[in-house]
C-alpha cells in the first residue's frame, strides 16, 4: 500500500470518527425539545467545530507521522512519490466529490428558501462538505484496488 | 464507515475479478530477462511508484504514452513487445 493510499485511509477514517461524533452531537442538540437552537446555536456550533477541527488536526499529524515512519525508503527518506497513477485516481475521486457537493448546496439553497435558519442551513453545508469528501475518499481506495 | 470498509474490502477481495484493461503487457517476463529487474528498479527509472508497476503487471491500470515509451527504452524492445492491445479487428471492408 503506497503512502497516498494510507493517507487517503488515515483522513477518511477521522473524518468518518470525528465529524461522526460532531453530527450525532448536533441532531441530538436539536432534536432536544427543551433547547431554544436559534438560541444557542452559535456557541454550540463554535464549540463543537473547534472541537472538531482540532481533533482533525491531530489526528491527521499523529497519522502521517505512523504513516510516514512505515514508509521509509533504504536511505531514511519518506517515500511518499506521487506518479501519474496516483493524480489520476486523486482527479476521479475529486470529480465524484464535486458531483455531490453541488447536489448538496443545491439541496441547501432550496431549505434556505422554504425558511430554514442558519443552524440548519451551517450544519446541513458542512455535512454535503462531509459527504462528498468521504464518498472521494471511498472511489479512491476503490480505484487503488480495481481496474480503470 | 462501515459501509465504507465493507465496500471497499469486497473489492480488495475480488481483485482477481476485477476488470482487467484491454491492453495487456509482457512486463514481468521483460524484468526477468533484464538481469531480474525488481519491480522497485523498474519504478524507480521509469519515476513511477513501485505500486503503479504492480497494477500495469496484473492489467489494472494502461500507463501514459509516456511512461508506456520509457519501459519499452529501458528494456530495449519496441513498445508492441511490451504492451499488446487486445481490442477489435477492424477489418478491410470496415
Amino acid at each position: 500500500m503506497s503512502f497516498h493510499e494510507k493517507s487517503i485511509w488515515a483522513m477518511l477514517t477521522a473524518n468518518v470518527l470525528v465529524y461522526g461524533w460532531y453530527f450525532y452531537n448536533m441532531v441530538r442538540i436539536a432534536a432536544d425539545v427543551s433547547v431554544d437552537v436559534m438560541a444557542i446555536g452559535v456557541a454550540v456550533f463554535a464549540s463543537h467545530m473547534i472541537v472538531t477541527v482540532i481533533a482533525l488536526i491531530i489526528i491527521a499529524i499523529v497519522s502521517h507521522i505512523v504513516i510516514a515512519l512505515h514508509s521509509l525508503k533504504a536511505d531514511g527518506e519518506v517515500d511518499d512519490t506521487e506518479d501519474e497513477r496516483d493524480t489520476l485516481i486523486k482527479l476521479r475521486g475529486e470529480n465524484k466529490s464535486g458531483a455531490i457537493l453541488g447536489l448538496g448546496v443545491v439541496i441547501v439553497i432550496g431549505m434556505i428558501l422554504v425558511g430554514n435558519g442558519p443552524f440548519l442551513t451551517a450544519n446541513m453545508l458542512l455535512f454535503s462538505l462531509v459527504v462528498s469528501e468521504t464518498v472521494a475518499g471511498v472511489f479512491k481506495l476503490l480505484d487503488y484496488r480495481r481496474s480503470f | 464507515m462501515f459501509l465504507s470498509f465493507l465496500i471497499i474490502g469486497a473489492a480488495s477481495r475480488g481483485r482477481q475479478m476485477a476488470k482487467k484493461t484491454r491492453i495487456s503487457n509482457d512486463v514481468r517476463t521483460l524484468r526477468f530477462l533484464a538481469d531480474e529487474m525488481t519491480q522497485a528498479e523498474l519504478a524507480k527509472k521509469i519515476g513511477v511508484t513501485r505500486q503503479t508497476v504492480i497494477a500495469i503487471e496484473q492489467g489494472r491500470y494502461s500507463p501514459s504514452l509516456e511512461v508506456a515509451f520509457q519501459m519499452a527504452e529501458i528494456f530495449g524492445v519496441p513498445l508492441e513487445k511490451v504492451f499488446q492491445y487486445a481490442g477489435r479487428v477492424v477489418s478491410d471492408n470496415g
